[in-house]
């Protein structure tokens, strides 16, 4: 009889071990990208982004506000979120520190379930790796679409990604409609300084180019991105259209306006047929909605109005 | 009081002969170091109190993330401020009594320029050649690897000193503008990235860079407190110490290896800090003049409560912000170097 009891006991203990271990493997599932495995909760409570102007927006447009991000920040000033601040509200957003050297007690402090970063924190992963799980995504190795993706999986929100990735489909569609060569139009994205230029398109204005099949001049195919250019060489990269962004944070826009004044800039062939488009930095973040937004940009400004090639011209 | 404070004598029961100011001086550096670490265990974005810091480190009733951050945030980070802050002093007293200049820095044979070279060319220009683990002993060879071929330039025999700095300007320039040049066309996150290590910074302190430094400071830092005795001669000058029978050559060599090996191997773990090599000597002297026998401790601990106090501010000053700690050290130590130069010009 005793022999009996103890026997029935003990499958009870295993049974209610085996629950347990059943509702704890499915409060977390293994996520796998390019930087490795990580388990990590299936609905994150609080997530702790580690660069505001690609993951926090992101993760803002699809509908997870995080409970921390890294941000801008003069000494005496308030913090910033970088592509977020002027369309979310972000006051529920705690402020971590710099992408570069965020702050990890700040960051333990919140109690975070999940962190998510950029491949250059692969050095703070291990310590943050003892705060929560972390996932690095690639917003610098990948286009927007796929790190994106990646993060709505991450986070349990990939049918509003899909949303966001039909309304982007269907921009590229109307494009392809209004404008039947586009790669005849080319089309070079840039940022001016006072001292040089470097070939930069933000806010996944270079994605949009290229699924919009726009084209590039031959200078810019054999450039490189993140270089220092003399503006002596503007001229090589003279295209159809010419894509600049001001950052009023910086005053971007009045430090280049005599640069823009000057015959080396005026003689351009897309200054003189009026097809310069000067956008702002940061209205678009790295993000879906960003890269949306840069869509509409071109729709408009190439795809609905009259507009002359280099091509044509020199025939 | 005053002469028995200053008078040398044999300390009780040890082989040593010291003066009590000296002594005192040290205890009152270890009491102020002492409790600079207290109070930077203590503050932080995570809120900790006394009661809860004592239990992360005498009790097992901490909580698990109370732990986490006083042992694998904070007291690296402390640590590699104090073992770091001393190191440089260290390096900057041998700097200074080998040239016999008291402007002369740790970086001045390169070391500092090769090391952060080496950083920039693997940071900017190949970031998958080595793991992350390599990056100290990379900095660490290429400083290494600069100083002594600044050395091997500069000697004729020996070292001499004006031969010394003036190579080492030259060549420190040089490398300089080949930093400038990774920077220039480097990807800007990496250029980013390896900016805040070259500021200064010890936000990314674990316990495998305080093992590190903490062997070279062994190896290369604790021999020199038995050569004050030799750096006292060498400041009379290289005749008056070769008549009294001292190796020159030999012993300049390995003083400035060890100083070279200091200063590599900080630089290697937390990057640039010249405003410590430089005034921890300084304020040391005010106490102790150029007796090196209390110049090296007491310069070891001045660098050290420098570095942990910058550390320290940097990170509490404007939370979560973190101020590189070169950068505060240089804030506090700029102004000191600024009334040192005016004292020289008046005298």
């Amino acid at each position: 009889m005793m022999v009996k009891f103890k026997a029935l006991s003990l499958m009870a203990w295993l049974l209610l071990g085996l629950i347990s271990m059943q509702a704890v493997a499915a409060d977390t599932r293994v996520f796998e990208n390019r930087f490795g495995r990580v388990e990590v909760p299936v609905a994150p409570r609080c997530v702790v982004s580690l660069h505001d102007l690609s993951l926090t927006t992101q993760l803002l447009e699809l509908g997870i506000t995080p409970c921390g991000s890294t941000g801008r920040k003069k000494l005496f000033s308030d913090a910033l979120f970088r592509g977020a601040q002027q369309r979310f509200d972000v006051s529920g957003i705690r402020y971590v520190g710099s992408h570069q050297a965020p702050d990890l007690e700040a960051i333990a402090a919140l109690k975070p379930d999940l962190i998510v970063g950029l491949s250059y924190h692969q050095d703070l992963k291990e310590r943050l790796s003892s705060i929560a799980p972390v996932v690095l995504l690639p917003a610098r190795e990948a286009d927007i679409k796929t790190y994106a993706k990646e993060l709505a999986e991450l986070v349990g929100k990939q049918q509003r990604y899909e949303e966001m990735l039909k309304e982007y489909q269907w921009i590229v569609d109307e494009f392809a409609k209004r404008v039947k060569a586009p790669g005849r139009i080319t089309v070079t994205t840039l940022e001016v300084y006072p001292d040089g230029f470097q070939l930069i398109g933000r806010s996944g204005m270079d994605d949009v180019i290229a699924d919009f099949g726009l084209g590039r001049v031959a200078a810019y195919k054999e450039a490189r991105q993140n270089v220092p250019y003399s503006l002596e060489r503007i001229g090589d990269f003279d295209s159809d259209f010419i894509i600049d962004t001001y950052e009023e944070m910086l005053g971007s826009e009045a430090s280049t306006e005599a640069f823009r004044r000057s015959p080396q800039w005026q003689n351009l062939f897309a200054v003189k047929n009026h097809q310069f488009l000067y956008f702002n930095r940061s209205r678009f973040a790295d993000t879906m909605q960003g890269m949306i937004g840069s869509a509409y940009l071109l729709l408009s400004h190439i795809g609905e109005r009259d507009y002359n090639l280099q091509g044509d011209a020199a025939r | 009081m005053s002469r028995w404070l200053t008078t040398p004598r044999r300390c009780p029961g040890l082989p040593w002969v010291g003066r009590p100011i000296d002594v005192l001086a040290a205890l009152a550096l270890l009491l102020v170091l002492t409790g600079l670490t207290l109070y930077a265990a203590s503050v932080g974005s995570y809120t900790t109190s006394i009661t809860q810091l004592w239990q992360s480190l005498f009790s097992a009733e901490a909580t698990a993330a109370q732990a986490n951050v006083l042992w694998e945030l904070r007291l690296p980070r402390i640590l590699l401020a104090i073992l770091g802050g001393a190191a440089m002093a260290l390096a900057g007293v041998l700097m200074q009594s080998l040239t016999r200049n008291p402007l002369a820095a740790p970086g001045l044979v390169g070391v500092e320029a090769g090391a952060s070279v080496t950083m920039l060319l693997i940071l900017v220009l190949w970031p998958q050649a080595l793991p992350l683990s390599l990056y100290p002993l990379a900095a660490l060879l290429g400083g290494l690897a600069v100083a002594l071929f600044i050395v091997a330039l500069s000697w004729r025999g020996g070292i001499a000193p004006l031969r010394l700095i003036l190579v080492g300007v030259g060549l420190t320039a040089m490398l300089g503008a080949v930093a400038d040049l990774l920077i220039t066309y480097g990807n800007i996150d990496r250029v980013e990235s390896a900016l805040m290590w070259l500021g200064g910074s010890l936000h990314r302190s674990d316990w495998p860079q305080v093992q590190s430094l903490l062997i070279w400071l062994l190896v290369a830092g604790l021999p020199l407190l038995f050569c004050h005795r030799q750096l006292n001669l060498l400041q009379l000058g290289e005749g008056v110490a070769l008549s009294r029978g001292l190796n020159t050559p030999l012993i300049m060599l390995l003083l400035l290896l060890c100083s070279v090996t200091l200063t590599a191997a900080t630089v290697a773990n937390i990057g640039v800090m010249t405003f410590v090599g430089l005034v921890a000597p300084h304020l040391a002297r005010q106490l102790c003049g150029d007796r090196h026998g209390a110049l090296l401790p007491l310069s070891a601990l001045f660098g050290a409560v420098l570095v942990l106090l910058g550390d320290t501010l940097g990170r509490a000053l404007l939370p979560p912000l973190q101020l590189p700690a070169g950068l505060v050290v240089a804030i506090i130590g700029a102004p000191y170097l600024l009334v040192l130069l005016a004292r020289q010009r008046n005298r």
